[in-house]
């Protein structure tokens, strides 16, 4: 029997994880319904002088923090809206809550979850502890102690891994000589949104010549926030070490949020190397806009890894500047684009200094209508001599009406370069599916087999438990492809 | 149906204006541009037929302080039309290209064929380019590429020249000859001689 949730009177729909046929709902978002909500003390919706002082002395800043958040606020309002990529007139910056304790999170219900996430779950495998916390039925983990454990093996070695609300009060050097330098608050509107109004992310330093070798995962903090909407990132590789830090889960992940706008700066210095992993697969109906960048000293090495999923429209760019000669950087992407959606992302890479090198490679895949862009940037600047870059996009195409758009540019000012870009769009090769298919396997199972292939070198520099929960989800995405 | 071809040539960069090739047709269109303009061009090219085909050929020459500002849109609006071009740029001096070619290929334009190939060769330390190639891609049953690169003379090359006897002049202009000639590959022996000629004229190096 269908359970009615009633509380908040009115138009509620009895949810029955036979009556939810998702594609019907045509005003709902993906995983759409409403929650109970037992309401504490919580700041309001809009954005307001008064709810960036209520954030600031909440988390109980130091005053320099506070003068910041205030001085990005003004900036926030008189920087115009970005005048590319994705459709954001459907955001509405009064109708945010902006500050949420994770306490004051509205609690879902688990029999209120849709069938197709718990479906998503027993097909992905995610163990029993984890569903609750990613369908926002949970606040935190339940099991503490695993994590608690790999946390002393880390102090051991001198490396700080915290979210960045206690990193600022613990470490606040850190902050006062690199927080906004990489992304600086003038840089975006984003950013400046982001600077007024962040909370949680990490912080992580990695002290000189430490390698870590096991990825440091966001789950892995303590009482943390799970996927803030406006989370702050900052990590520091000192001279010689190498950390990989991953960020999301291949898992749908429900947010109440509309808007989600992190930023993440990183300081690769000389001989260090970081790999930074994002998998993002936010319910349709958020906005997920992202500033990330990296500086490399030199011979650091920055890594991108960028699978985006979900989200109605995401734009984020990846970056890295390299600053110092001999420095690398290497980003790779996978966008998803089904259903409503728009993927627009893409990788940017600036050549200050000689001897710098950079590899972009990006895949792409459409469908349902869906829209995936690559925008990338490749710029030498004069006196950046024997720089090598490059860029190789590509682009699947599963239906006749979805859309894939390549925008790169090459900005080159320095002669003693090699730059090279290509790029191609296609549908499934209608040969190896005959090929498959002429072996026995279904077309949805040899189309399902050619997308896993086709997107293989990215995912294969996953940790192994992404890569094989990625490959599931491709090929959940892919029923219904063909036929 | 019988292929209707024709051709047409830009001499410089005020001659570039907007074409529509209908269906059945093959247009093949070479410019040479070697002045630059201090404005920017748009061009805007139509595949307005079943099967239209264009074959484009750009190269442009940059010298002392010329400016090539360029944005290029090729439009597949109807089915199995083709496009192939190839841009190829040389920039000496302090000249500049900026260069924004996109395909595009919206439903109507199933089973088309693009291809979008922009080469430049930076000759001096001052000479500057900024190349975007674009792709807008809404029909799914299509092969669509493009390719860019940017950079200067081959080391390897020019050493494979000068140690067999080329002094560092002659070996680079050999080099820049190749690289150009490779686009006119295609014309008639007239025509090719004829454009070439204009082209070797404006070359700074001899």
């Amino acid at each position: 029997m269908p359970k009615k949730n009633s509380t908040n009177g009115g138009a509620k729909k009895p949810v029955s994880g036979l009556s939810m046929k998702l594609s019907n709902q045509l005003d709902d978002y993906k995983y759409g319904f409403k929650t109970e909500s037992t309401p504490k003390f919580k700041i309001g919706k809009g954005l307001n002088e008064d709810v960036v002082r209520e954030i600031s002395a909440q988390k109980d800043e130091p005053e320099w923090m506070l003068k910041k958040r205030l001085e990005a606020l003004k900036i926030f309002r008189a920087k115009p809206m970005p005048n590319f990529g994705g459709d954001m007139s459907g955001i509405d910056f009064e109708a945010i809550h902006y500050y949420l304790k994770p306490s004051d999170k509205e609690m879902r219900d688990w029999n209120d979850v849709p069938e197709e996430i718990k479906k998503t779950f027993d097909r992905l495998g995610i163990p029993e502890a984890e569903r609750k916390y990613l369908a926002g039925v949970g606040a935190q983990f339940e099991s503490e102690m695993v994590y608690h454990n790999l946390h002393e093996t880390l102090a051991a070695q001198g490396v700080i891994f915290e979210g960045t609300d206690a990193a600022l009060k613990k470490y606040p050097e850190f902050f006062e000589e690199y927080f906004g330098t990489i992304i600086p608050t003038l840089d975006n509107k984003f950013a400046a949104l982001n600077t007024a109004v962040w909370s949680g992310g990490s912080f992580i330093y990695i002290p000189k010549n430490v390698h870590i070798e096991l990825p440091l995962q966001a789950y892995f903090r303590i009482n943390a926030e799970f996927m803030g909407q406006f989370e702050r990132t900052l990590i520091i590789a000192d001279e010689g070490s190498s950390v990989h830090y991953v960020e999301g889960c291949t898992a749908p992940t429900y947010s109440s949020n509309s808007l989600h706008s992190a930023v993440v700066e990183i300081i690769c210095k000389k001989g260090s190397r970081v790999q930074y992993s994002t998998i993002q697969n936010w319910s349709n109906n958020v906005y997920n806009l992202v500033t990330k960048r990296a500086r490399c000293e030199e011979d650091a090495t920055m890594f991108w890894l960028d699978c985006n999923l979900g989200s109605k429209l995401t734009m984020k760019y990846p970056s890295v500047y390299l600053m110092g000669r001999g420095a690398k950087a290497e980003i790779l992407s996978v966008a998803y684009a089904g259903k409503g959606q728009h993927q627009d992302a893409g990788a940017k890479v600036i050549h200050a200094a000689p001897d710098t090198t950079s590899t972009i490679n990006a895949k792409s895949l459409s469908k349902d209508g869906g829209r995936s862009s690559y925008r990338g940037l490749v710029q030498v600047y004069p006196g950046a001599t024997g720089v090598k870059s490059r860029v190789v996009c590509d682009a699947l195409l599963l239906d006749d009406h979805s859309r894939s758009d390549t925008y790169p540019t090459m900005d080159i000012r320095e002669s003693d370069s090699a730059i090279a870009h290509e790029a191609t769009v296609s549908k499934i090769s209608e040969d190896q599916l005959f090929y498959l298919m002429s072996r026995g396997f279904s077309e949805q199972e040899a189309a399902a087999l050619i997308v896993n292939g086709f997107i293989d070198p990215i995912i294969k520099t996953l940790p192994m438990e992404y890569a094989l929960e990625m490959n599931r989800l491709i090929e959940m995405e892919m029923e219904g492809a063909v036929g | 149906m019988t292929q209707v071809k024709q051709q047409l040539i830009w001499k410089n960069f005020s001659e570039l204006a907007d074409i529509s090739v209908q269906a059945g047709e093959e247009l093949e269109v070479v410019g040479v541009f070697t002045e630059g303009l201090p404005t920017k061009k748009k061009l805007v090219a139509k595949l307005a037929g079943k099967e239209a085909k264009l074959k484009m050929t750009l190269i442009f020459i940059g010298t002392e302080k010329n400016h090539f500002d360029l944005e290029a849109v090729f439009d597949h609006e109807d089915l199995a039309t083709v496009s192939d071009i190839t841009v190829k740029a040389v920039m000496f001096g302090e000249s500049n290209l900026n260069f924004l070619g996109n395909v595009v290929i919206p439903e109507a334009g199933q089973k088309s064929v693009a291809s979008l190939r922009c080469q430049t060769l930076l000759m001096s330390h001052q000479a500057q380019a900024k190349t975007i190639p674009s792709l807008e891609i809404i029909a799914n049953d299509v092969k669509a590429g493009h390719a860019a690169s940017i950079g200067r003379v081959d080391d390897e090359l020019m050493f494979y020249l000068e140690t067999r006897g080329f002094d560092k002049n002659i070996a680079e202009r050999l080099l820049v000859e190749g690289f150009l000639l490779e686009a006119l590959d295609d014309l008639d022996e007239n025509l090719r001689e004829e454009l070439w000629k204009n082209i070797f004229d404006q070359l700074p190096i001899k």
